[in-house]
């Protein structure tokens, strides 16, 4: 790896749900009459001023896989035609020279030819979103939503099943970290951009084609940091001003 | 120069010792500076080192915790009262200052000598104080999206440890010219995250500086009889018959965030917390050559003490 660092693009994000957010978590016991389908929640989170525990948030990876699936549909391997998805028959890319490769790392490091560029950080509720579920939610942090099957003769309701959601106008707050290496052009910067709003036109989480996991994504600044000063210099930009960043 | 940093954490990570806080800083130094200078930063460190780092310990209510020093036991010497509240001592992790300030001054000299302060939560600590460490397992559950069916494949789940406490780590500038080159290093060290899985969120910390004012007169240099608060790769300078000690092996691979991981060799590491005794008062640990160019931190952070 011989490009040095420039510096650091971070993005800083609230992610806004507009329909039940699914994503799934584990859970260690197993208890009659329990949820089927719990969300994912982080132990602790702190706040300002307290602590709260089981906290539902979304893992960076979630955003970052998901992201990645949909940028392999439309983008294409170095030197091919077809895009990723159908290049590769489902599976990520490996290639490790295209813009998905060095944004989020070769499929299994098999040929890393380039530093992982994306840092996508756990995006956690905002408090204002803590004190809506806490109103809204008799205390609790998510809604519990059965579902079933009906059965087509009896036209009855058969498997219910319980399933837990974020519910819809919760905020949670993160940043995406894009780091910026001698020689890199602004099309990594323009594919993450990109990579958002298909993930905006998508879902995330589970039960997408059923409605869940629609999502917004409301920039509130980009940041950067220019680690070639000393001292170093962390400053406001706009998206105009990016393409001076990388340089083109 | 002594300085504190506060580390808080964000989210899941693995354990920031430190030979982590030092790998990171190698990174920073690489991805500003390049491949070359780093090379000539390391062969210099190795002779003359610019600074010393310690593990990360919790920092709980204001309060620095240290690693309980590792003492001799009295055994059957010891009174009977004593040897049944004995196994809550031998399990605590921590001390507290005003602990630590006694076993410096040699007013405890064994492990049954704990027993005049509370043990609880793991720490051993004073009567008046009621210090808890917390730490939470996380469990995620991991999958990859099949592009074409939209299905979940390779369906896993990966524990992680979440601290509910901060911690703090300590910085010896040697070389007090190189502040604040290290300050810009642990800021890039930051945005890049501490320990594995960087890229989906782990290892989010916030650095901030804490005042080292309560802990300027323990850190000496030159003692030849000493607690460490880093793990030491040893050198024989050290008196292993006169020293109280855990060791470890330890194997890592290198950073994968940048470059393809190598695996590198095997180390032997003396545990935060032993009490040592050395021939001179010469440094007794090392930076280590593990792979061609890779080296392992293992350098001391001494804590005087007067009797061992």
């Amino acid at each position: 790896m011989s490009k040095a660092l420039k510096g650091i693009i971070k993005i800083e994000c609230k992610i806004r749900v507009l329909t039940g957010l699914h994503i799934g978590g584990s859970k260690e016991n197993v208890e009659i009459g329990g949820i089927d389908n719990i969300v994912i929640k982080v132990p602790v989170l702190k706040l300002d001023e307290a602590i709260e525990r089981d906290v539902p948030y979304i893992p960076g990876s979630s955003i970052k896989g998901k992201m990645r699936a949909l940028l392999e549909w439309v983008e294409k391997p170095e030197g091919s035609m077809q895009v990723i998805a159908l290049e590769n028959k489902g599976e990520p890319c490996n290639c490790g020279r295209c813009r998905v490769c060095k944004l989020f790392g070769a499929h299994k490091n098999a040929k890393t030819e380039e530093p992982v560029r994306l840092r996508v950080e756990d995006f956690y509720p905002t408090e204002k979103t803590i004190d809506m579920w806490k109103k809204f939610l008799d205390g609790d942090f998510v809604e519990v939503k059965v579902e079933n099957t009906i059965d087509r003769i009896k036209g009855t309701a058969l498997h219910p099943r319980h399933q837990e959601r974020v519910i819809p106008f919760s905020e949670f707050t993160g940043f995406i970290k894009i780091r910026v290496h001698e020689g890199d052009r602004k099309e990594l910067f323009d594919t993450i951009i990109r990579g958002i709003q298909l993930l905006e036109d998508d879902y995330l989480g589970g039960s997408g084609s059923r409605g869940y996991g629609k999502v917004k994504f409301i920039k509130e600044k980009i940041l950067w940091t220019d680690y070639r000063k000393q001292p170093f210099e962390e400053k406001t930009v706009d998206e105009n001003e990016i393409a001076n960043i990388y340089g083109a | 120069m002594l300085k504190a940093y506060k580390i808080t954490y964000l989210s899941p990570t693995s354990p920031v010792r430190s030979f982590t806080i030092f790998g990171a800083i190698c990174w920073s130094y690489k991805l500003i500076h390049g491949e070359k200078k780093l090379k000539e930063f390391l062969s210099e460190f190795k002779e003359n080192q610019k600074f010393l780092i310690s593990s990360a310990f919790p920092y709980v209510k204001d309060k620095f915790l240290f690693p309980k020093p590792i003492l001799p036991i009295k055994g059957d010497s010891a009174d009977f009262k004593v040897k049944i509240q004995r196994k809550d001592y031998k399990k605590a992790r921590f001390i507290t200052l005003e602990v630590l300030k006694e076993v410096i001054d040699g007013n405890i000299r064994y492990e049954e000598d704990f027993v005049k302060f509370k043990s609880s939560s793991g720490i051993i600590q004073s009567e008046n104080d009621d210090l808890k460490i917390e730490q939470k397992r996380h469990t995620q559950v991991r999958n990859m999206i099949n592009r074409i069916t939209n299905a979940s494949e390779n369906l896993f789940s990966i524990e992680s440890d979440f601290k509910v406490y901060d911690e703090y780590f300590l910085v010896y500038f040697i070389d007090t010219g190189f502040e604040n080159e290290f300050q810009r290093l642990i800021k890039l060290a930051e945005e890049i995250g501490f320990g594995g899985k960087k890229s989906i969120g782990w290892g989010r910390v916030e650095i901030n500086n804490l005042d080292p004012e309560p802990l300027k007169e323990l850190i000496d240099l030159n003692a030849d009889k000493f607690i460490t608060l880093s793990p030491i790769i040893p050198t024989e300078r050290i008196n292993p018959g006169e020293s109280y000690y855990d060791i470890e092996t330890f194997k890592s691979y290198t950073e994968n965030t940048f470059e393809e991981e190598k695996l590198k060799k095997k180390v032997l590491y003396i545990k935060e917390g032993s009490v040592l005794r050395k021939k001179d008062t010469i440094m007794s640990g090392q930076l280590k050559e593990v792979e061609n160019g890779i080296y392992q931190y293992g350098l001391e952070f001494p804590i005087g003490v007067k009797y061992v």
